[in-house]
């Protein structure tokens, strides 16, 4: 297909109207003096946010404290299984900033998927599985840093519930004291995606690549902000603070542009209960709704997010819309992967695009990144494991 | 000992100066105090016509805020707020602060508290309606604001707009962002600036997206079925989720409730209705002594739309066209 060349009017407002923020307007209260009154009640231990962190803005103005080190990676169920350079890719962005942080192995998946497809749980298990997790973190003395959208939106659920429920903090207390665990409720629930803006300066100052000529549409995930929308970060210079600026302020940062089109705000498709039970209607929607849209009113050369459902339902489903001649075609990462791309990581060591179904070597040459010669060492490093030369990729081959 | 015929009323908006006009008329002194330099309060500062007669806000309103200042029982104080008050019922002690600084402190008997409302501030609207991404988004304040100015365009260009669309209840009867109740003009407002505007651009095409129309009383012939039959204004049962830029319109989506099918229409305008919320004049010094009394009077009138936003929880919310009154003998009730 031709190049649209569509101007691409950016993310700085037409309008000359000014939103001021104002934190006595935020609908979702401030939970957070209510967690400490709590933890000197002795009702849980509060693990706090370690320092130094970042104090990003939220929507209404409230400063949220986001850590930039020592964090307890919460990794995501659909994450692991579909698109592992999603975290492998926080990691090497970790440890190419020189961060400290724990990737556990006992971390148990949160259940909101089921939850929210009405499948199963109830609400005390839902709550004993997340203090669960919490607590494993707080045992290893890192904080929790939550990598998917859904454990995160569902995770301040659950702490509202907590909060203003004695009943239900007696029940799910009693159950984490049966794990001999203690109780523990973190400070501020943080999303990967709210560290990645904290460190959009320092991932910026790494740069390999001129992403000037880079045009990303942005799918920013609905249970990020969508849920207890007061909590999520909101920059006015992004949208005039009236979008979310997880995932945009990164991207801009890194030089590359984000173009606006029109069907943002709509679902990437998941739906949780469609794509368990009606995944046409996934397939139709992420590709109907999302990609071809960006691609008229845009046309991006990736298509970046920030949640595992989103990354894996609008890659994922193109196939199937391609079948049809639709116009589809855009690579889909998260936010993570782009980032670790533009600072030199491996695209297939370390961001594993071999795991994402659209052809992402088109960006990758845009970008300026060989990818010929990167796939040729990655084939060398399968063969090298089939032959028992390499066991597996370690951290020392990528960094 | 305090000075049972003085009554402080707070705020000169259309509740306050009826309040001080009444007090006047009985017989009594009234303090009138105006945080800003002009009385009147809202409509007279922002709107350009009134309903039900279209009648401009001067000619409609002039008549009263002269009486105001003409009336030698009302003691009007301009640019002056409340910064403390004592005492009891029948005897408050309250300080005065004028805008040079100065504090005086006045003897009353009762208070009135009529310091109104704001209007809603649509980026703390959780539908997505863009107000502050897109130029040709406006609120009914902004489109007053264009009718004083004697043109409706479109901001983004300076072009007489072809279509235009209303949104109903923006900020009101929306439980997620904690405000329940009805703001009770808007239904009107909103007809009343549809006839308006095609008075003005006869072949505009001009919608009403509504979740129910609530005319109270007597708005709804003089302009609900005018609006209807004589300038065939469109209403749709609907609700409007979200408004985003497509080219250089606006495209609204939502669902059409009546049809019961998802609904997305180009518009060139789009005009945000938004309700009222309690002033944020009502600050805690004027409330704290009043307090306990306002929640029994609240109490007393359950349900009902006597709002007050009081400092401690339940947050009550404002005084619609008047206030709460609180007198000597405890017998408060409202206007
Ligand atoms: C968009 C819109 C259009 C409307 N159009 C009409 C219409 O056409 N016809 C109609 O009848 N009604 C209309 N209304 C309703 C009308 O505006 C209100 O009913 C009316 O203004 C209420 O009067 P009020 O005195 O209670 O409040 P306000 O008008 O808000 O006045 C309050 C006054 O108190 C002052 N104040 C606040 N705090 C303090 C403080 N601490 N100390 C001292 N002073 C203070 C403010 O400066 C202000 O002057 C409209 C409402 C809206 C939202
Ligand atoms: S008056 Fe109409 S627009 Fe205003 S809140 Fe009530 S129903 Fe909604």
């Amino acid at each position: 297909m031709e190049p649209l060349n569509l101007p691409i009017t950016g993310t700085k407002v037409e309008t000359s109207k000014v939103f001021e923020r104002d934190p006595e307007t935020v609908r979702d209260e401030d939970l957070r003096e209510a967690i400490w009154e709590l933890g000197r009640e002795g009702e849980w231990i509060v693990q706090p946010v370690p320092e130094p962190y970042y104090l990003a803005p939220t929507k209404f103005g409230r400063m949220k404290k986001i850590p930039l080190e020592h964090t307890w990676h919460h990794k995501s169920c659909g994450q692991c299984g579909h698109i592992p350079g999603y975290s492998t890719s926080i990691f090497w962005l970790n440890r190419i900033l020189g961060y400290d942080y724990f990737d556990p192995r006992d971390q148990t998946s949160c259940t909101a998927w089921n939850y929210y497809a009405s499948a199963t749980s109830n609400q005390a298990a839902q709550a004993a599985v997340a203090m669960r997790n919490f607590s494993a973190a707080y045992e290893t003395g890192y904080y929790p840093l939550i990598h998917c959208g859904t454990s995160f939106g569902h995770y301040k659920e659950v702490r509202h519930e907590l909060v203003h429920d004695a009943k239900l903090r007696r029940q799910v207390r009693a159950i984490i004291e049966k794990l001999g665990r203690p109780f523990v409720m973190p400070e501020e629930i943080v999303h990967y995606s709210e560290w990645m803006y904290a460190v959009r300066d320092e991932l910026a100052a790494r740069v390999q690549y001129d992403l000037s000529p880079i045009t990303a549409t942005v799918h920013p995930a609905c249970h990020y902000y969508k849920l207890q929308s007061g909590d999520a970060i909101y920059d006015p210079e992004i949208y005039g603070g009236q979008r979310t600026a997880a995932v945009t302020g990164v991207v801009q940062t890194l030089g590359a542009q984000v173009a606006d089109y029109s069907t943002w705000y709509d679902c990437c498709g998941f739906g949780f209960r469609h794509i368990l039970v009606q995944r046409d209607f996934t397939r139709s929607f992420a590709t109907l709704r999302k990609i071809e849209v960006m691609k008229q009113e845009a046309n991006p050369d990736v298509v970046l997010t920030h949640d595992t459902g989103c990354v894996t339902s609008l890659d994922k489903s193109q196939f199937a819309a391609k079948a049809h001649d639709r116009q589809v075609g855009v690579p889909v990462m998260s936010e993570s992967q782009f980032a670790a791309l533009a600072l030199g990581a491996h695209p297939f060591r370390v961001c594993q695009l071999h795991w994402h179904s659209v052809d992402y070597r088109p960006l990758l040459r845009k970008m300026g990144i060989d990818v010929d010669r990167a796939w040729a060492e990655f084939e060398d490093d399968v063969s090298k494991i089939k032959t028992g030369e390499l066991d597996y990729v370690t951290w020392e081959h990528v960094l | 000992m305090g000075n049972t015929e003085t009554v402080l009323i707070v705020g000169a908006g259309p509740g306050g100066m009826e309040a001080a006009r009444a007090v006047a008329d009985l017989g009594k002194r009234a303090i009138l105090v105006e945080a800003k330099g002009e009385i009147g309060g809202t409509p007279y500062s922002s709107y350009a016509t009134l309903t039900p007669d279209l009648q401009e806000t001067e000619e409609a309103m002039g008549h009263i805020v002269r009486g105001i200042h003409q009336n030698p029982a009302i003691d009007l104080r301009l640019n002056t707020r409340v910064v403390k008050s004592e005492g009891e019922v029948g005897a408050f002690h309250v300080t005065l602060e004028s805008e040079d600084s100065t504090q005086t402190v006045v003897e009353v008997g009762s208070i009135i508290v009529a310091t109104g409302f704001q209007h809603f501030d649509p980026g703390r609207e959780t539908q997505m309606y863009g107000y502050y991404e897109y130029d040709d988004v406006i609120t009914l304040v902004d489109a007053e604001r264009m009718f004083k100015s004697g043109a409706i365009v479109r901001p983004s260009n300076g072009e007489a707009p072809e279509r235009v669309a209303f949104i109903q209840c923006v900020g009101s009867r929306d439980r997620q962002i904690g405000n329940q109740y009805c703001s009770k003009v808007c239904c009107g407002i909103a007809s009343k600036q549809s006839i308006e505007i095609k008075r003005m651009l006869p072949n505009a095409k001009v919608f009403i997206f509504y979740i129910d129309m609530r005319m109270y009383g007597f708005w709804e012939d003089q302009i609900y079925w005018k609006a209807q039959e004589e300038y065939k204004v469109n209403y749709v049962r609907g609700i409007v989720t979200e408004v985003i830029r497509k080219g250089d319109k606006l495209l609204i989506k939502g669902e059409d409730t009546t049809m019961g099918r998802p609904m997305e229409v180009l518009m060139d305008m789009v005009i945000l209705s938004v309700g009222m919320e309690p002033s944020k004049g009502v600050d805690s010094h004027v409330i704290e002594p009043l307090e306990a009394l306002l929640f029994s009077c609240c109490r007393a009138a359950p349900g009902r739309q006597i709002f007050f936003r009081g400092i401690r929880p339940p947050r009550l919310s404002f005084a619609r066209r008047c206030a709460v009154v609180v007198s000597k003998d405890g017998d408060h009730g409202r206007r």
